[in-house]
């Protein structure tokens, strides 16, 4: 009897359609996942795609839909920005009571898993942003949201015994004390009268100007209209993107202007994506308006 | 243990589920969209159709601005011109199919006309608004005479209706109805016709109705909406809240579901000049929902826009106050500590919620509810994971849905859930309008599924002759009708299970779903559709529609989702079956006989007591075998969902 011929054909491997959301799914869930680690968050009937995922996640990364952070040497994956998570997390306990790092890890641990990594990073930058104060020395270093003060009036006291002096005298002059208080804030760099809005600005005025013309060349034609497209109002201008992008979040801070964000930016091709205006959060701004009363 | 642990958290519930919930409200908040609603109500009611679409993130507080509308209304009513009503107002959440768009606004308008406050519905004060204006008298005297209507009134509001119904060319079967409701007579028959269900013809013959032909039920539902809102219109404006409209879309680029919705809204605004309509959109949509809606229709429905702001610092700290105060043992302690303005949280807590982007209700209130937790048990609860969340949803969701499912609910469940029963299938829908079909799903297994769930064989007949004109044999889409186990077709309806017969002949099949999987189905439905309106938010996080479709993948071949995959195996298996008219016979005597021993069974439908047996263990759908002996019969289809409503 002829023996039976058997060709092997290699399986072709379908790659499910949602993936995409699967590891983006995965990647909330796991905070702090090595890129090569990826494998075990996803669901067992997806974990055949693993190397598929990867590559994903790396897509996503570059994207900007999901944040690549590094902790050392390793590259960690987060699916909203770590820093901002540990803020959350962690400042409301910070601002009950001062904690050490061994502390703050532990708490990090409880309620952010996956985010300990990032907690020595993340104290350097929220001290060196004076939202967090040391206290106490190396050995039993903490950190609070206030500053360890110092008694300000036992070192200010030789100047206070001065001011009680000059201050009978100038009583005397009839000077009125608001007018010392005025002169004290001066000579403390405090200035007494209200600073202008706006003139600080970084984006210059010329360029500040015809974007809010253009905001309003868009809002008369569309009279109706309490929300306005960020895409039309792109279309308007011959800005780059970085400087439609930045002007816009300027005037947002600065309150002129309200912008609206996209609730799911990934249901949108890249292109699309482009023409909205991005923050360095990663969130995309899809409608404009100008606030009540700027 | 501190002074706070024992108490409720007052963050926690930040997701208003539809208008006529009475939630916390401040004043301030959004207080200009609010003026233009009441703008709205005012245009309207001089006459001047009117149309207001708020646009606002998810969690910016849309429908919790509805709820403040309508709670208005309803205090004001008695500083309203006539002391009685300020308007007709009616709150759609769209969650439904597109295809039932205009039958899902019928049983919406239906049910909030029924409301009832201080004894009397909203119809019943429309029309005594409508008599007495009609009397010469204040709307005021026609509505204390509808709470003492005698039977010598009725003549006189019979003339009433009638007028009216020949003024504005109303329907004779609504009149009809709105008089039996009036009346307070056969009001249960009389509130599902206008709800749109089907009704048996001794219902129709008791409420004084022709009989239910084949008329095109969205065409009906649109004619009787209308044909309400002209109704109302005459004395008062009609109010439409539509809210969650993205919840139409199948999917994200669903253009189709915006459109028709756009076509429905442009008839209400032309139905009559007293209309208003307030259309609640993500601002994603901003773009998309423009594109898809004609552009008379979009200045139909949009002939204002408002827009719900991101809370300013001010706002934030009126609402943490305003929540704080709501528990009055909380507002005690707090009394107690008149130096701590927001106490249990530090003032720099609060500042600081302003810097939460975007500063939204639900946004803040989520943080609120965190920080609040840890204060009083030294940790907040873990962020339950996406899975685990979406998990207890799905239960609690079902075990709500079990109790109160009613038959007429099966056609919304089963069309509206078509793309989830699609996703577990791992294929496509096509939802193409063909006369006598519903959805079709394709793929490996397809299936042609057409809902019949008439309530009588007058009705389901005529219906079951179109399936058959346009069904042949060995067609190479299986024909699958599905019909709710409650509805069984009784032996007098002859013609119709001749019919039946028919096409079983021809290999299309009967598939009645068990009340679980139309209870699994409808709650993964309503999960999705909170998921693409922007309204489904694990704490603070808000959970897109993709996150649930994985999440119900991952989960298939799990045990919670047994009843829903059985139904839907049942779908895509085409099977020849020629016990239908047996298992018809069965669920009609268990019908009325709810538990029934199987010899007497066997002598009521002359046959064996084993085919009795064989028959009732394959109709799981309408009851349970008791071996015995002596072997007993228990109905299932009406009596479980009742019983799990009783606990």
């Amino acid at each position: 009897m002829a023996a039976k011929s058997r060709s092997k054909t290699p399986k072709q491997r379908v790659v499910p359609e949602d993936l995409e959301a699967v590891v983006r799914e995965a990647l909330r869930e796991a905070a702090g996942v090595k890129l090569s680690g990826i494998k075990k968050t996803l669901p067992k009937p997806y974990q055949p795609f693993a190397k598929e995922a990867q590559k994903l996640a790396e897509e996503l990364a570059h994207r900007g839909e999901v944040l690549l952070r590094k902790a050392g040497k390793t590259a960690l994956l987060f699916a909203r920005d770590p820093m901002t998570t540990l803020s959350q997390v962690l400042l409301p306990r910070l601002s009950a009571q001062p904690l050490s790092e061994a502390e703050l890890k532990k708490v990090a641990n409880e309620l952010a898993p996956g985010h300990d990594a990032l907690l020595k990073p993340w104290l350097k930058e929220q001290v060196g942003r004076a939202v967090l104060h040391q206290h106490g020395s190396t050995k039993s270093k903490r950190f609070g949201t206030q500053p360890s003060e110092p008694d300000v009036k036992k070192m200010l006291s030789p100047a206070l015994k001065s001011l009680k002096t000059v201050l009978t005298k100038t009583d005397k002059a009839a000077i009125p004390r608001k007018r010392i208080a005025e002169l004290l804030l001066a000579e403390l760099g405090i200035p007494t009268t209200p600073m202008l809005s706006g003139n600080g600005a970084s984006g210059n005025g010329a360029t500040r100007g015809q974007f809010l013309s253009a905001l309003t060349a868009l809002m008369a034609e569309n009279p109706r209209e309490a929300l306005l497209s960020v895409r039309q109002l792109r279309a308007r201008l011959s800005f780059s993107k970085e400087q439609f992008d930045s002007i816009a979040l300027e005037l947002m801070r600065d309150g002129a202007i309200s912008l609206h964000h996209h609730d799911y930016p990934a249901s949108l091709a890249e292109s699309e994506r482009n023409e909205l205006v991005q923050d360095a959060r990663g969130t995309h701004y899809i409608g404009i308006a100008p606030r009540r009363g700027a | 243990m501190t002074e706070l642990a024992s108490l409720p958290n007052p963050f926690r519930d930040n997701v208003v589920q539809d208008a006529w919930q009475s939630p916390v409200d401040i004043s301030e908040i959004h207080a200009p969209a609010f003026d233009a609603c009441q703008a709205g109500i005012e245009s309207a009611a001089r006459g001047v159709p009117c149309s207001l679409l708020v646009y606002g993130v998810a969690g910016s507080g849309k429908t919790h601005l509805l709820a403040r509308l309508q709670r208005h209304l309803a205090q004001t009513a008695r500083s309203a011109p006539d002391n009685v009503l300020h308007c007709v107002f009616s709150s759609i959440r769209l969650q439904t199919s597109p295809q039932l768009l205009w039958q899902h606004v019928r049983r919406r308008l239906a049910t909030d006309l029924m409301r009832r406050e201080q004894g009397l519905t909203q119809l019943q004060r429309l029309v005594a608004h409508q008599l007495g204006i009609a009397a010469g008298r204040s709307p005021r005297a026609g509505l204390l005479e509808l709470r003492v209507l005698r039977s010598e009134d009725e003549p006189a509001l019979r003339q009433h209706l009638q007028t009216v119904a020949s003024k504005l060319d109303l329907p004779r079967d609504l009149c009809v109805v709105i008089e039996q409701l009036i009346f307070n007579r056969n009001v249960r028959d009389a509130c599902a016709w206008l709800a749109g269900d089907s009704l048996p013809e001794s219902a129709l013959e008791l409420l004084g109705l022709g009989v239910d032909t084949d008329e095109e039920r969205e065409d009906a539902a649109r004619r009787v909406v209308t044909a309400l809102c002209r109704l109302a219109g005459e004395t008062l404006p009609i109010v439409f809240c539509f809210d969650q409209v993205e919840s139409l879309q199948r999917t994200a680029t669903d253009q189709e579901a915006l459109y028709r919705f756009g076509r429905l809204a442009a008839d209400l605004n032309d139905a009559d000049a007293n209309v208003f309509l307030i259309t609640c959109l993500q601002v994603a949509f901003l773009e998309q929902f423009k594109a898809a809606v004609r552009d008379a229709d979009y200045d139909r429905i949009a002939q204002r826009s408002v827009l719900l702001e991101p809370l300013s610092a001010a706002q934030i700290e009126r609402l943490v106050l305003c929540r704080l105060d709501a528990v009055p043992a909380l507002a005690e302690l707090r009394v107690a500590r008149p130096g701590e303005p927001f106490y249990p949280f530090s003032q720099r807590f609060v500042c600081e919620l302003a810097l939460e982007s975007p500063s939204v209700p639900r946004r803040i209130l989520a943080a609120c509810a965190r920080a609040f937790e840890e204060l009083q048990h030294g940790r907040s609860a873990p962020l339950p994971s996406t899975s685990q969340f979406l998990s207890l949803e799905f239960e609690a969701r079902q075990k709500q849905n079990f109790a109160a499912l009613e038959p007429c609910d099966t056609q919304r469940i089963v069309v509206q859930g078509a793309d989830l029963i699609a996703h577990l299938e791992g294929a496509q829908l096509e939802t193409d309008a063909r006369e006598h079909i519903d959805f079709v799903i394709t793929g490996p297994r397809p299936a042609a599924i057409s809902l019949r769930n008439e309530a009588d064989g007058r009705s389901l007949t005529p219906k079951l002759k179109t399936l058959l004109a346009h069904t042949q044999r060995d067609q190479s889409v299986p024909l699958v009708i599905v019909r709710d186990p409650r509805l069984p077709i009784a032996r007098t309806a002859i013609k119709a299970r001749e019919i039946l017969k028919t096409l079983q002949d021809r290999g299309v099949s009967l598939i009645e779903p068990t009340a679980e999987a139309l209870a699994a189905l409808d709650a993964l439905a309503s999960i999705l559709g909170d998921a693409k309106s922007g309204d489904l938010a694990n704490q603070d996080t808000q959970l897109e529609s993709g996150a649930v479709l994985a999440w119900l993948k991952a989960l298939r071949g799990d045990l919670t989702l047994e009843p829903l995959q059985e139904f839907v195996d049942d779908l895509l298996s085409s099977r020849e079956s020629n016990d239908t008219a047996s298992e018809q016979d069965l669920a009609e005597l268990l019908r009325h006989e709810h538990v029934i021993p199987v010899e007497i069974a066997a002598q009521i439908l002359d046959c064996s007591a084993e085919r009795v047996l064989d028959i009732g263990r394959k109709a799981s759908g309408h009851c349970v075998v008791l071996e015995g002996p002596p072997a007993v019969l228990l109905d299932v289809a009406g009596v479980l969902p009742e019983a799990e409503a009783g606990q």
